[in-house]
């Protein structure tokens, strides 16, 4: 239940990002945590550069070649498409400020989305299957940083490591927002199947 | 004296290499937006369509490349069960050779434009009419296989996919969603010659004189014409 108020959440930011900017990834500029609101820190990265021109030209996207390709969560296997707001540029790091109603002290994050060329179509999933819990006063949250290894051609993920970024992840935070907040770290452990009963 | 011999022999080694070069590049065909008359897509017109074809032939003869082509012709009883996809858009995935996008051409019969041989063509997007609406489908780049993915033949030629029918899950069918289970392709070959349904199925061979009739229609007075008539008198003489 929780899940699906997320998942309704993340879709309505994107219906709002789509309308704004017509298709285009949009990404905010990083905000304050105020109010009810939680920030996510993380960066996901792919371990090299993919050939941009032959998937431009497979996927008949060659306009949109030089477009920097987004990443966004999804918050539960989901049988249908969420539509995920792009939080970042693929191997920056990115805040995603989501409403503490949405969930308690966690969430399951199966796999990032990420959207080559800007678009849907040119989607890719990168899976983490993790639970994410955090301290309960936690305003300012590094879930960690992830870098991906892909099979050339099918872009099948053969790999995924974890890196501690923490004190980067604080510096970037700092001085995104301009002053100096408390980051915590989340713990990411492996998803445990709830009894839908 | 030594220097000239080292010279002599780095020439000879540079025009092998370039020559031994031209050899091997001599067939792959290599798609640029420069270089191709533009893709061909499902919503053009007859004739636009026929137009570029003529003209991406050049480049693409049946000496370079593979001409695709094949049918969803299986089943013709209950109306439902007569749904063509509207759109399907392939990318060629494997890195040693040209990348290449496809589209679905046709309609019960259908073609595309011709490819690489030996290159593998995954369906990333799809549209299809199932009951109650239309079905959208992202398979993207990492899904799969799909009954409509294929490599290419490493010989130029025609090849036949085959026909094609589609499996409804009524129960699933809802618009703007990416669950295969919705609605689900099967292909009909002649190495595996079973049909999905139980009554209704075309002769294979009939499916692709059909497909054989309709891709004449396009590619006629280009160099693919004459084998296009070959295997439709192979077809017609194997009856």
């Amino acid at each position: 239940m929780l899940n699906k108020k997320f998942v309704i959440l993340l879709a309505g930011c994107l219906l709002a990002a789509g309308l704004a900017s017509a298709g285009e990834v949009k990404k905010d500029p990083w905000h304050r945590a105020s109010g009810n609101k939680i920030a996510f820190i993380c960066r996901v990265s792919l371990d090299h550069e993919l050939d941009s021109g032959f998937y431009a030209t497979g996927l008949d996207m060659v306009t949109d070649q030089n477009k920097t390709a987004g990443y966004g969560y999804v918050s539960y296997d989901c049988d249908e498409y969420v539509f995920p707001p792009m939080y970042g540029d693929l191997g920056e790091f990115s805040e995603a400020l989501i409403s503490k109603g949405d969930f308690k002290k966690g969430f399951y994050l199966p796999f990032f989305s990420v959207q080559l060329f800007g678009s849907r179509i040119a989607g890719l999933k990168l899976p983490l299957g993790a639970d994410v819990k955090f301290p309960e006063e936690a305003k300012y949250v590094y879930l960690g940083s992830f870098t991906y290894t892909l099979e050339s051609g099918s872009l099948l993920v053969t790999k995924v490591s974890v890196q501690d970024e923490f004190d980067d992840a604080q510096a970037v935070l700092n001085q995104k927002l301009g002053k100096n907040v408390q980051l915590y770290r989340a713990e990411l452990t492996e998803h445990q199947k709830k009894d839908k009963s | 004296m030594m220097k000239k011999r080292c010279a002599a022999g780095a020439a000879l080694a540079a025009v092998l290499i370039l020559l031994s070069g031209c050899v091997t590049n001599s067939n792959v065909v290599e798609e640029t937006p420069d270089k191709t008359p533009g893709e061909i897509y499902q919503k053009m017109s007859v004739s636009r369509k026929r137009k570029l074809i003529v003209e991406l032939c050049r480049t693409y003869t049946p000496r370079n490349s593979v001409l695709v082509y094949g049918s969803c012709s299986t089943n013709g009883i209950a109306f439902i069960k007569n749904a063509v996809p509207l759109s399907m858009k392939f990318l060629q995935t494997d890195p040693a050779k040209p990348a290449q996008h496809l589209e679905y051409l046709g309609d019960h019969a259908f073609f595309y434009k011709p490819v690489s041989p030996g290159g593998s063509y995954r369906l990333y997007y799809s549209e299809t009419l199932i009951p109650g609406g239309r079905e959208y489908t992202y398979y993207g780049i990492q899904q799969g296989p799909t009954a409509f993915d294929f490599t290419a033949p490493e010989k130029p030629g025609l090849y036949y996919a085959g026909d094609f029918e589609i499996n409804y899950n009524t129960k699933k069918a809802v618009s703007f969603s990416s669950d295969p289970k919705d609605s689900t392709w099967y292909r009909r070959t002649y190495e595996k010659n079973t049909s999905v349904y139980e009554h209704g199925e075309k002769k294979l061979s009939d499916c692709e004189k059909q497909s054989l009739e309709y891709i004449l229609k396009f590619y006629k007075d280009t160099a693919w014409e004459p084998l296009i008539r070959a295997r439709m008198e192979e077809l017609k003489n194997a009856e």
